[in-house]
């Protein structure tokens, strides 16, 4: 059986009287690339820097590739390449002198020629050859991003930790972003955390959804967006009230979201299992004065998933 | 490709300083050459203000020594070797918590102790750079002058411009030899270094930069202020050190040896509470 490339337990976390963390649970497989969702404040951040050593827990069990953090903190940190959510590095080092350094850092590192080979090969792969020899100081939040992706990658880690790697950046350096951590997946596994959903649900094979400093669910990406058989879309044109007055009181309708654009009304109606079908669709057709344009299974996207899971109001 | 047990056999070879190597590089790079250069040409204008009227001075009948030009530029060299370690420390842990670069470290396979430890050894080393090489180009000039038969001091001038009683203490010291000259500049070093593991000590505790800066301050104005005014009191302290420089140069016979490995223990254990502080420290 293949060792979780993170396992957490009953993970907590308090500063003084905010408990960010209450007790997480996790799991994320090797070789998957893992997005972690959650509003501002749900404990990300937390989850990460604990994952470092940078913050300590109040209790719980950490492990990284099997191993616990908290007991070989060293050992952990040398399977894990990480990019924080602001990367900052010496501002009188430049580009190239980073990754040297963060490359000098490891137990049994590269020296010499093998080692500039390393790092130049690196600093190619984030597109920074034609800045390899500029301060950190005059880098943009982008550069810095790439230049963090880079010497996160120097360890040859196992596992690459990216806090919010593509927060701040501009539509081309997102996607290269995005193809950079996609890039990783036949090498290690990758952990990060992210608000664009859209990412999430283009490179990541399995989402942690996390509120409130617990997970409300994890698993595969298609499971998660997995659409269960009782959801309908239903998109109608005309005076809807009564229809609707009247399927809201119908004991096999468990709700009904409604969306209005001018004359047109998209709705979701969830029902109590799947045969209701058999009623909603005669209900639907004898509704007086409606034109139903489209009546389908709904489709459900992440963000619909990620609202329903966290809801819209759970910021700190 | 690296194994676990390469890995586990790197660290226990390493011990408890795992990453030392490569942060000395780092803060090696911090402080050769630049800051170096300029506290040693720094020290040497010092010398040379002073040194210049002292020598451009007519003859004189009165015995001129070289202990109040000696014991003038040390007193000078070394409060601004204090103030400058303070400065130059202040941010060495706090700045580096502050500006987010401590976390990225901290987020490496090193431990934390590596972080402290290659601070202090590089700012020890550098300071030691400085001190040694500006206190021996210092010294053949003095030597050179007392070979030359004196400068022409005359002591009632400094009475004159001073306005104090110096010329009544009747008695200037004599160039000591180069050894004892050596030991002096290296009590200078031990409370340095003493400073410096302070400042690392108040930038894992505190907050604040200014804080940490100002009770730096204060605490080079405790250390020179018991030096002058403390005597034999201050003992096997760094201000004992200081004190014991003074009245080396004022040509008096005292221990130096004691204060400055009293001075250096106490920088070790004040270095190991910085150690463990930081190791406790959350880096957020």
């Amino acid at each position: 059986m293949t060792v979780p490339a993170i396992e957490i337990r009953q993970l907590k976390k308090r500063y003084r009287k905010v408990e960010a963390l209450r007790g997480l649970d996790l799991t994320v497989e090797a070789g998957s690339v893992c997005g972690f969702l959650g509003p501002n404040g749900a404990g990300k951040t937390t989850t990460m820097k604990i994952l470092m050593g940078l913050i300590r827990p109040t209790s719980g069990w950490v492990a990284v590739d099997g191993i616990d953090v908290r007991e070989s903190g060293l050992l952990a940190r040398s399977h894990i390449g990480y990019l924080p959510q602001d990367p900052v590095f010496p501002s009188y080092q430049t580009v190239r002198g980073v990754v040297a350094t963060a490359a000098r850092l490891y137990p049994g590192h590269l020296r010499g020629s093998a080692l500039r080979r390393r790092v130049d090969d690196l600093i190619d792969r984030v597109g920074m050859t034609d800045k390899a020899k500029r301060r950190t100081a005059g880098l943009s939040g982008g550069e810095r991003q790439r230049l963090g992706i880079a010497q996160a990658l120097i360890g040859e880690p196992d596992l690459v930790i990216l806090d919010e790697p593509s927060a701040g950046l501009d539509p081309t350096g997102r996607r290269d972003m995005l193809n950079l951590i996609d890039g990783l997946r036949s090498t290690a596994t990758v952990f990060y955390s992210t608000h664009i959903l859209d990412d999430v649900e283009r490179i990541s094979d399995t989402v942690i959804m996390i509120s409130r400093g617990v997970v409300v669910a994890q698993g595969d990406i298609d499971e998660i967006l997995t659409v269960p058989d009782t959801d309908y879309a239903v998109r109608l044109r005309g005076d809807a009230e009564a229809l609707h007055s009247r399927l809201e009181y119908e004991p096999w309708v468990k709700s009904i979201d409604v969306r209005r654009h001018g004359d047109i009304e998209d709705w979701i109606v969830r029902l109590s299992d799947g045969s209701a079908v058999e009623r909603l669709a005669p209900a639907l057709v004898d509704g007086e004065g409606l034109d139903i344009i489209e009546f389908h299974l709904s489709d459900r996207r992440l963000e619909d998933a990620y609202l329903s899971l966290v809801g819209v109001d759970n910021g700190d | 490709m690296t194994t676990d047990a390469d890995i586990a056999t790197s660290i226990d070879r390493v011990g408890p300083l795992q990453g030392l190597g490569g942060m000395l590089g780092v803060e090696f790079r911090v402080w050769f050459p630049l800051r170096s250069v300029l506290l040693i040409v720094v020290g040497l204008i010092i010398f040379g203000i002073m040194y210049a009227p002292w020598s451009a001075a007519p003859n004189s009948s009165v015995d001129p020594g070289f202990g109040f030009l000696l014991l003038g530029f040390l007193a000078v060299w070394s409060t601004i070797l204090l103030i400058s370690a303070v400065s130059l420390s202040e941010g060495a842990v706090l700045g580096e918590i502050t500006r987010g670069t401590a976390g990225w470290l901290a987020a490496m396979p090193i431990r934390r102790a590596s972080v402290i430890v290659a601070k202090f050894t590089a700012a020890a080393i550098g300071y030691a750079v400085i001190i040694f090489v500006t206190g021996s180009l210092v010294y053949p000039i003095l030597a050179h002058a007392v070979d030359m038969g004196g400068t022409g001091f005359r002591a009632w001038e400094v009475v004159q411009v001073t306005q104090s009683p110096i010329g009544m203490w009747g008695r200037f010291a004599d160039l000591p030899d180069f050894g004892r000259y050596l030991a002096m500049l290296l009590a200078i070093w031990a409370t340095v270094v003493f400073i410096i593991a302070v400042m690392m000590l108040l930038g894992t505790l505190l907050r604040s930069r200014t804080a940490v800066f100002g009770l730096g301050v204060v605490l080079v104005g405790v250390i020179v202020g018991s030096a002058l005014i403390g005597g034999q009191s201050v003992g096997s302290t760094p201000a004992g050190a200081v004190w014991a420089v003074l009245q080396t140069a004022w040509g008096n016979d005292v221990a130096l040896l004691t204060p400055i490995m009293s001075t250096l223990f106490l920088s070790i254990l004040v270095l190991g509470a910085a150690v463990w502080s930081f190791d406790r420290r959350e880096l957020a």
